[in-house]
C-alpha cells in the first residue's frame, strides 16, 4: 500500500507566461502513484499547457516541477505520434531495437516475444505484427500506452484520450488503465465527459483561467460542485448595454448535416437585430457549421433560406454577394492578406466599389480605408504598415472592417475576441451592438461563456455535431451550457 | 545625391541596385567596348525574349505558382507563327494572331488542370513542358520552319526611330504588365491570392478564376517572345527555347520575387533581367569561358535570395 501513496512529482507554483499574457497562474499540485488525477477546466483554462509543462516541453516562468525518484514520463497526445507504416511491435521498440541482440533476426524475434508479452499481460488481443496504420484509433492509443509502459514510465500524461473512442472501446481503455493503477503507475488525464471522470478517477483537480481552484479526492465533491467550480467565476469584464429590437425573421436552417457528420440535422431560425450564440465543445462542429453557413465549405445537405426563399450558394464570393459576412476562427489563416496594407485589406472583399474598368482607383480606396481606420480605432504606426504587423486586436479589427465593408445583413463570428486584450474586446461588443441595433444580426460561435451568455439572445448547443438544445434567454446559463453541451 | 543613397540603401531592390552599378563599372574598366552605346543596344536586343517571358512568368510566381513550360510554349508558338508565315502563301496578321491564340491556350491548359487536378503546378507544367516539346517537334515534323515572309523577318531584325523594335516590344510588355500587377483588380488579386489563399477565397476572390489567368499571362507573353525570337532568327525552331524558363525564373529570383508567392515586382524582375544581360555580356567581352559563366551565374542566383533573406531578416 506504502508504494501505491508514495509521492511521485510536486509542482511548486507553477507560473507559465507567453508574451506576458499568463497561461498559469501559482499552480501547485501533487501527484501520487498508483492514482487516477482528472484535471477538468472549459477549453483554454491551462489544461493543455500545465501537462507540457510536466513533460517538461515548456519551461515555467516561475516555480519548479519536482521529480521525487529518477522516474520516467510519458505522455499520450490527442493525436498520435506512431509511425504508420511499422508494425505494433516496432512500434513499441523504435529506437531501441539495440538492446534485443546483435543481429538482424535476433532483434526481430526478441522484440516480438516482449510484444507478445506485454499483448498478453494487458489481456489486448492484437496481432504484434500488423501494421498500425491498419488499426483503428483505439487500438493505436492502446499501443502508444503499452509503448509508454515499456519504457518504464511511472507518470503517464493522457490528454483527452477518450475523445475519439466508442463506448466499447472506452472500456478496453479503462481495463488498461486500471491495471497499470495497481502497477503503482501514476496517471494525469483530462476529459470532458463528466462521468468518464467520475468513474474512472480518484483526484480531481479543476483549473480555471489558468489558477487551480480546487483539488480534491473523488469521494469530496460532486459533479454538480466540479461544473459550478469549471465556469462559476464572478464575471469580470464589462458588456456594453445593447439597445436593439428583435424584429422579422432572416435567415432559415432546415436539416443541415455535413456529408462527413461533422454536423447533422441543425435547425434554427435567426432574426433580425438577434445574436444566436452557438456553443459546444471542441470538436462539436461549431466552426464547421459557421463556415457552412458562411458558403465557406458546401459539403452539406438540407436548406438555407434568407427572407424565406432558399439559397444555393457555391463560394463565399456567392455568400457576400447573398449579404453574409464571414469572420473565420483562425484570422492568420482565414481572415488577412499578412503582406498587404490595412488599406489593402480592408478594401479585399469590395474592390468592386474602388475601380473602373478593372483599374483600381487608389485614392478614392486610401480614403475609404482612413475613415474605417478610425471608425474602427484600428492602431497603426504609419500608413502603409503591413497587417502582419499589427496586434491581435487590430488585426482582428481589420479583418471585421474588410467584412463590413459589404454592409452584410447577417454577420457569423468564430470566436472573435480570441487572444485580444480587454479594450479591444470591450469595442468589439461594441461594434456588434452598433450592428445589431441597425437591424443585422450575428451568429456568434464561442468558447468564452461569459462573452457568449452576456451578448447572445438565444444559444445553440452543440454537442458532438448534433444540436442538443436552444437555450432562451432566461435559460442561458453556464451550467445548462455546459450540460447540454456535454450529452 | 543623397536621396539617390537613401533610396539605394531603403529600397527593396537596392541591393540589386547597387551590384549592377559595380558589375557595370568593373567591366567600363576592364574592357573599352562596354560602355558603349551600341553594346547596351546588344544587351537589350538580347534580354528582349528573356525579359519576356520573365514577365510572364513572375504573375505565376507571385499568385504562389511556377511554370515550366514557357520554353515549350515559345518553341510551339514559333513554329505556329513560322507556319503561317511562309513566304508565299503567309499572312502576316493571322500568323501572330494564331500564334498568340496557341501560347494562351496553352498556358489557359496549364490553369486548369493545376485548378481542378489539384495536382501541383510543378508537376503539371514540367508534364506540359515536354508535351510542348513534342507537339513542336511534331508539327514542324522536326526540322526548322524557315523562308518566311520579309515582314515576318522585320519585327525582330529591324529599328524604329534608330531603337531596335525588339527593344520597344520589351519596354512596351513591361509596362503593360506593371500596369496590370500593381494597378488592376487581377493584380490585387495575384498578390493576395500568392500572400494567403484561404483568407482570399474567403474574401470571395474567385481563387480558381485568378490562377487560371496567371498561366494565361504566362503563356500569351511565351508566344509574344516566341515571335521576335523566331523574326529574329527567320526560322520556327522546334527545339527553340530549350532551358529558358530556368533563365527566366532566376531573373525573377535575382529580381526579389518571392518563391513563396505574395510579394514581387515587374521593375525587380526587369532589374534581374538586364543583371544577367550585362554579366554575360561583359564576361564575352572578357573572353571567359562559357563554362565558367555557367559556373558563376548559378552562385550568383544563391547569393541573390540569400541577400534578400538577410534583408528580411533585417526588416523584421
Amino acid at each position: 500500500m506504502e508504494k501505491h501513496r508514495r509521492q511521485l512529482a510536486l509542482l511548486k507554483n507553477i507560473s507559465v507566461e507567453f508574451n506576458q499574457i499568463s497561461i498559469l497562474k501559482e499552480v501547485s499540485l501533487e501527484i501520487r502513484a498508483g492514482e487516477i488525477h482528472a484535471l477538468v477546466g472549459e477549453n483554454g483554462a491551462g489544461k493543455s499547457t500545465l501537462m507540457k509543462t510536466i513533460l517538461g516541453i515548456i519551461s515555467p516562468t516561475h516555480g519548479e516541477v519536482i521529480f521525487l525518484d529518477k522516474i520516467g514520463v510519458s505522455m499520450i497526445h490527442q493525436e498520435i505520434l506512431l509511425i504508420p507504416e511499422l508494425s505494433i511491435a516496432e512500434n513499441i521498440f523504435l529506437g531501441r531495437e539495440h538492446s534485443f541482440g546483435f543481429f538482424p533476426w535476433q532483434k526481430d524475434k526478441n522484440i516480438l516475444l516482449k510484444t507478445i508479452e506485454l499483448l498478453d499481460e494487458y489481456d489486448i488481443e492484437l496481432d504484434p505484427k500488423t501494421l498500425v496504420k491498419n488499426l483503428s484509433t483505439a487500438n493505436q492509443q492502446l499501443v502508444e500506452i503499452l509503448k509508454a509502459v515499456s519504457q518504464n514510465s511511472q507518470l503517464i500524461l493522457m490528454d483527452e484520450p477518450t475523445s475519439s473512442l466508442s463506448e466499447a472501446e472506452v472500456q478496453k481503455f479503462i481495463n488498461v488503465i486500471q491495471k497499470l493503477k495497481t502497477e503503482g503507475v501514476g496517471m494525469i488525464f483530462t476529459s470532458h465527459k463528466m462521468n468518464e471522470i467520475f468513474s474512472l478517477s480518484d483526484h480531481i483537480s479543476v483549473l480555471r483561467d489558468g489558477s487551480i481552484v480546487s483539488s480534491n479526492p473523488i469521494n469530496q465533491i460532486t459533479e454538480k460542485e466540479t461544473l459550478r467550480q469549471m465556469v462559476g467565476r464572478e464575471i469580470q469584464q464589462y458588456f456594453p448595454e445593447k439597445n436593439s429590437t428583435i424584429g422579422s425573421k432572416i435567415l432559415a436552417v432546415k436539416n443541415l448535416s455535413r456529408k462527413d457528420l461533422k454536423f447533422q440535422n441543425i435547425n434554427f431560425e435567426l432574426k433580425k437585430g438577434e445574436v444566436l450564440g452557438i456553443a459546444g465543445l471542441m470538436g462539436a462542429g461549431r466552426t464547421e457549421l459557421g463556415m457552412a453557413i458562411g458558403g465557406i465549405t458546401k459539403n452539406h445537405t438540407g436548406e438555407i433560406s434568407l427572407n424565406g426563399s432558399k439559397v444555393n450558394y457555391k463560394s463565399p464570393k456567392d455568400a457576400i454577394r447573398e449579404c453574409i459576412g464571414y469572420v473565420g476562427e483562425e484570422r492568420k489563416e482565414s481572415g488577412f492578406i499578412p503582406d498587404f496594407t490595412i488599406s489593402q485589406n480592408i478594401s479585399l472583399s469590395s474592390l468592386n466599389l474602388f475601380q473602373k474598368f478593372g483599374w483600381i482607383q487608389k485614392e478614392k480606396e486610401l480614403k475609404n480605408a482612413s475613415s474605417a481606420i478610425q471608425k474602427f480605432n484600428i492602431k497603426h504606426l504609419f500608413k502603409s504598415q503591413t497587417v502582419q504587423k499589427l496586434s491581435g486586436g487590430n488585426q482582428q479589427k481589420v479583418v471585421l472592417a474588410k467584412v463590413l465593408q459589404n454592409d452584410p445583413e447577417i454577420i457569423i463570428l468564430d470566436e472573435p475576441t480570441r487572444g485580444i486584450d480587454v479594450q479591444a474586446k470591450f469595442e468589439i461588443y461594441q461594434l456588434m451592438n452598433e450592428l445589431l441595433e441597425g437591424g443585422k444580426s450575428i451568429l456568434l460561435i464561442s468558447s468564452d461563456l461569459p462573452e457568449l451568455i452576456h451578448m447572445s439572445d438565444r444559444v445553440l448547443v452543440l454537442s458532438k455535431g448534433k444540436q442538443t438544445a436552444i437555450l432562451e434567454k432566461e435559460q442561458i446559463k453556464p451550467e445548462e451550457i455546459i450540460h447540454f453541451a456535454m450529452q | 545625391m543623397k536621396k539617390i543613397l537613401q533610396f539605394l540603401t531603403k529600397s527593396q531592390f537596392g541591393g540589386l541596385l547597387i551590384a549592377l552599378i559595380l558589375t557595370c563599372v568593373y567591366f567600363s574598366s576592364q574592357s573599352p567596348a562596354f560602355s558603349t552605346l551600341s553594346n547596351f543596344l546588344l544587351i537589350f536586343n538580347q534580354i528582349a525574349v528573356n525579359g519576356i517571358l520573365a514577365f510572364g512568368v513572375t504573375f505565376v510566381i507571385i499568385s504562389g505558382g511556377i511554370d515550366l513550360s514557357i520554353g515549350s510554349i515559345l518553341a510551339v508558338s514559333g513554329v505556329v507563327a513560322a507556319l503561317f508565315a511562309q513566304a508565299e502563301t503567309g499572312n502576316l496578321g493571322l500568323s501572330i494572331l494564331l500564334s498568340l491564340l496557341v501560347g494562351t491556350l496553352i498556358g489557359t491548359l496549364n490553369g486548369l488542370i493545376t485548378v481542378f487536378s489539384k495536382v501541383p503546378p510543378f508537376i503539371v507544367t514540367l508534364g506540359s513542358m515536354t508535351m510542348g516539346r513534342g507537339l513542336a517537334l511534331l508539327i514542324s515534323d522536326g526540322k526548322p520552319v524557315s523562308n518566311l515572309l520579309d515582314s515576318f523577318n522585320y519585327l525582330g531584325n529591324e529599328a524604329l526611330f534608330g531603337i531596335p523594335i525588339s527593344i520597344l516590344i520589351l519596354v512596351l510588355t513591361f509596362f503593360i504588365s506593371t500596369y496590370i500587377l500593381d494597378q488592376s483588380i487581377w493584380g490585387r488579386y495575384i498578390k493576395a491570392i500568392g500572400g494567403n489563399e484561404f483568407a482570399a477565397f474567403v474574401s470571395g476572390i474567385s481563387v480558381n478564376k485568378i490562377k487560371c489567368l496567371v498561366y494565361s499571362l504566362s503563356g500569351l507573353f511565351a508566344a509574344v517572345a516566341s515571335i521576335l525570337l523566331t523574326s529574329r532568327i527567320n526560322t520556327g525552331q522546334p527545339n527553340a527555347g530549350l532551358g529558358f524558363e530556368l533563365d527566366a525564373i532566376a531573373a525573377v529570383i535575382i529580381g526579389g520575387t518571392s518563391t513563396k508567392g505574395g510579394k514581387g515586382s515587374m521593375i525587380g524582375t526587369l532589374l534581374g533581367v538586364i543583371f544577367i544581360g550585362i554579366i554575360n555580356n561583359g564576361l564575352d567581352l572578357l573572353n571567359v569561358s562559357a563554362y565558367w559563366q555557367q559556373l558563376l551565374m548559378g552562385g550568383i542566383i544563391i547569393l541573390a535570395v540569400l541577400f534578400d533573406r538577410i534583408y528580411q531578416k533585417t526588416e523584421n
